[in-house]
């Protein structure tokens, strides 16, 4: 079996009003999500704000406990676990395999903390010997390509890039099977999140590392996913092999996306203008197809019925009445 | 912070040493340094630092005993050091002596610039327990020969014929204390149930906040009024010292438990306590290792607000005769002898005792001030 598979997750958060906080209604920030991530390869979630990618990466961390759905997670060979079931208590060894990368390098590092003992912590906390938590440290400093003198530095002397870095080397401190990088890149300046990105990837061969990407647009995820799966108000739009879906969209939505990112020459082709109007409200979805007020392909069967996720080729998969007839753009 | 363009390879450079120095800075050096850029909070620092000393060697200090009552010295003005004598260095204060007024009959006591009593430093008076452990009489000034009545009255005294800067030394020490044993109270009330409340939240966080609310809203003096008079009358001075801290720390805890309140909420959803939490550790070593660092400067900044607060409202209580009785002598029971305006207006220095509480509570309130702005030195 592949090592996560999401099936069916669905997070609600209700909304209460009045003085007795009754329940009023539901935000369905996730609503049946299924996907999947083999051991080594690198998944894309994206999707723009509110489109419940972060909240889909909070229930594999258990950081939120989902409403419904399975998250089978492989810890070791020939052991599966429910990650949205399992009871804390025997959550806590497990914490070790899944790790995060998280996207505000300044919140993310305890300023109180020398850089030493930031990456320490998790090996601390899971009883690893001193000594060898140390030569770990060093370790782990050169891998992600900082000085071992940055050991006893705080945080707050390091830049934006180097502190990503920091949070990097902490992910990995255990040797986890699978890393949650939640927009890793998207707070940092354009310069340094290339070199971020080519510190995946160096790190993605050296160490087959597993992970879930997260990101709002598709402009860097390109680089570093082999596969990539577009949300849409808690819902999959797509699920795609990277190059796949770059060259030929199979959704509307992922078209739009396309259009948003920049092109390294913008008079070169005819571009369409980025899709109108904003993100549905996941408390109070539209009927049939989420997208369908944005979308410039919608019919009316779109707006009644509710399109499910569908193969519409191997290893392709929309959800999109109309994916097979249109013929959508991509970029080469 | 932007040297983003070449990192990772080159630290920043500049002055090498001044560098390390920041960069190996940890939060309290880090504290300190932008501490010492307020310079009010650090005079301020130097003042409270100062009424603390004064609290610690009270008995010291003071020149006779603040408690024995003399008739023949009652309501002396204050008395100034006269330095030089004859042309040399001979610091001397005048002798006392009796005058009788010839339309009254009643006979005062005046300084008698005939009789010079030397003063000497380290000289021995009424014997004290220094720190409540060495039985001990020696006071840093005190002078040589002279009769019962005689000695230095810096600042006067009162109809007692008490020195009132011996007892304002003294005062100093229980008015100073009540506060710290006050906010100690407070402290210990308001980081549990503060913490309670952010930790777990929900309905427990509901019914603490609401009776910090019915607390708060209670008018301070009839409460003190109710409580103080509810205090038997058989009570030592002791037991009612007690009983009025508790009472003022039962209003003083819900700011600090506010603040405490306020930071686990706000840290709890901070990215570096869920990353503790991702990596396994127990929820006591993220309170401990990674949440307590992170407020404590925060509670001692509310703290330094909070006591002037106790101050104040002990000097109040006592003044308004709620708080301690006499023989416990504090700022408040100072300046209950100046409540008479006739006692007032023949020996206005009695005031003098609302010098101190207004420097310290300024004092603290700087203080405080420097610290919350120094408090997170990351932000």
């Amino acid at each position: 079996m592949n090592l996560l598979e999401v099936a069916d997750l669905k997070k609600h958060f209700p909304i209460r009003a009045g003085l007795l906080r009754r329940e009023v209604g539901q935000v369905r920030a996730v609503d049946g999500v299924s996907f999947h991530i083999a051991a080594g390869e690198t998944l894309a979630l994206v999707g723009e704000s509110g489109c419940g990618k972060t909240t889909v990466s909070r229930c594999i961390l258990r950081a939120q406990r989902a409403t419904s759905g399975a998250i089978r997670f492989m810890p070791e060979d020939g052991r599966v676990v429910d990650l949205a079931t399992i009871p804390k208590r025997e959550l806590r060894p497990l914490r070790r395999h899944v790790q995060m990368i998280f996207q505000d390098p300044y919140a993310s590092l305890n300023p109180r903390m020398m850089v030493g003992d930031i990456i320490a912590e998790p090996l601390k906390v899971n009883g690893v010997p001193a000594a060898e938590r140390r030569a770990r440290v060093l370790e782990l400093l050169e891998l992600v390509q900082l000085p071992a003198s940055a050991r006893t530095r705080f945080p707050h002397a390091f830049s934006g890039g180097q502190r990503q870095r920091i949070g990097i080397a902490r992910a990995l401190a255990l040797n986890p099977r699978l890393v949650v990088a939640d927009e890793p890149v998207s707070a940092l300046d354009v310069s340094v999140q290339a070199q971020i990105i080519n510190l995946l990837l160096d790190l993605q061969d050296r160490l087959r590392l597993s992970m879930l990407f997260v990101a709002h647009d598709l402009s860097v995820v390109r680089h570093v996913s082999d596969r990539v799966a577009v949300m849409y108000v808690g819902r999959m739009a797509e699920v795609a092999p990277t190059d796949a879906l770059y060259r030929s969209p199979r959704h509307p939505y992922t078209e739009a996306l396309l259009a948003a990112v920049p092109a390294p020459d913008p008079g070169r082709r005819g571009r369409r203008a980025p899709v109108a109007g904003e993100v549905a409200d996941p408390a109070r979805p539209p009927p049939g197809c989420a997208f369908h007020p944005r979308c410039p392909y919608a019919v009316d069967r779109c707006r009644v019925e509710r399109p499910e996720l569908r193969e519409v080729e191997p290893g392709r998969w929309a959800s999109c009445h109309r994916a097979q007839e249109l013929s959508l753009a991509g970029v080469t | 912070m932007s040297t983003t363009a070449l990192e990772p390879a080159a630290l920043p450079t500049g002055d090498a040493a001044a560098e390390a120095r920041y960069a190996q800075a940890t939060q309290l050096q880090l504290t300190w340094w932008r501490f010492r850029r307020h310079k009010l909070a650090l005079v301020s620092l130097v003042v409270v630092a100062l009424f603390y000393g004064v609290a610690a060697f009270a008995d010291f200090l003071a020149i006779s005993d603040p408690h024995a009552t003399d008739a023949r010295r009652s309501f002396i003005p204050p008395q100034g050091i006269h330095l030089f004598d004859e042309g040399g260095f001979n610091p001397h204060v005048y002798g006392l002596k009796g005058v009788r007024d010839p339309r009254t009959f009643k006979l005062a006591y005046t300084p008698d610039p005939a009789r010079k009593l030397p003063v000497r430093l380290f000289a021995r008076g009424y014997s004290y327990h220094l720190f409540g452990l060495f039985e001990t009489d020696i006071h840093l000034l005190g002078i040589e020969g002279g009769g019962r009545s005689d000695g230095i009255f810096l600042l006067g005294t009162d109809q007692l014929g008490r020195d009132l800067f011996s007892r304002m030394m003294v005062a100093t020490r229980i008015s100073l204390f009540i506060g710290l044993a006050g906010v100690t109270v407070s402290l210990l009330l308001g980081v549990i149930l503060g913490g309670i409340s952010g930790l777990y939240g929900g309905w427990v966080d509901t019914l603490i906040q609401r009776l910090i609310e019915v607390l708060r809203s209670i008018p301070t003096i009839p409460l003190w009024m109710g409580l103080a008079a509810a205090l038997p009358n058989t009570w030592s001075v002791t037991q009612v010292y007690l009983a009025i801290t508790v009472i003022i720390s039962l209003i003083g805890w819900t700011e600090l438990a506010r603040v405490v309140r306020g930071r686990f909420l706000a840290l709890r959803e901070e990215d570096f306590v869920v990353a503790a939490e991702l990596a396994g550790a127990s929820q006591m070593r993220i309170i401990l290792r990674h949440m307590l660092p992170s407020f404590a400067s925060h509670v001692i900044a509310a703290v330094s607000l909070a006591l002037p607060a106790m101050i104040v409202s002990e000097t109040s209580l006592s003044f308004l005769g709620l708080g301690l009785r006499p023989p416990a002598i504090s700022w408040g029971i100072l300046l209950q002898d100046a409540q008479n305006i006739q006692v007032l207006a023949g020996a206005p220095w009695l005031l003098s005792a609302a010098v101190p509480v207004t420097v310290v509570i300024l004092a603290f309130n700087f203080l405080g001030d420097g610290l919350r702005d120094a408090a997170d030195p990351y932000g």
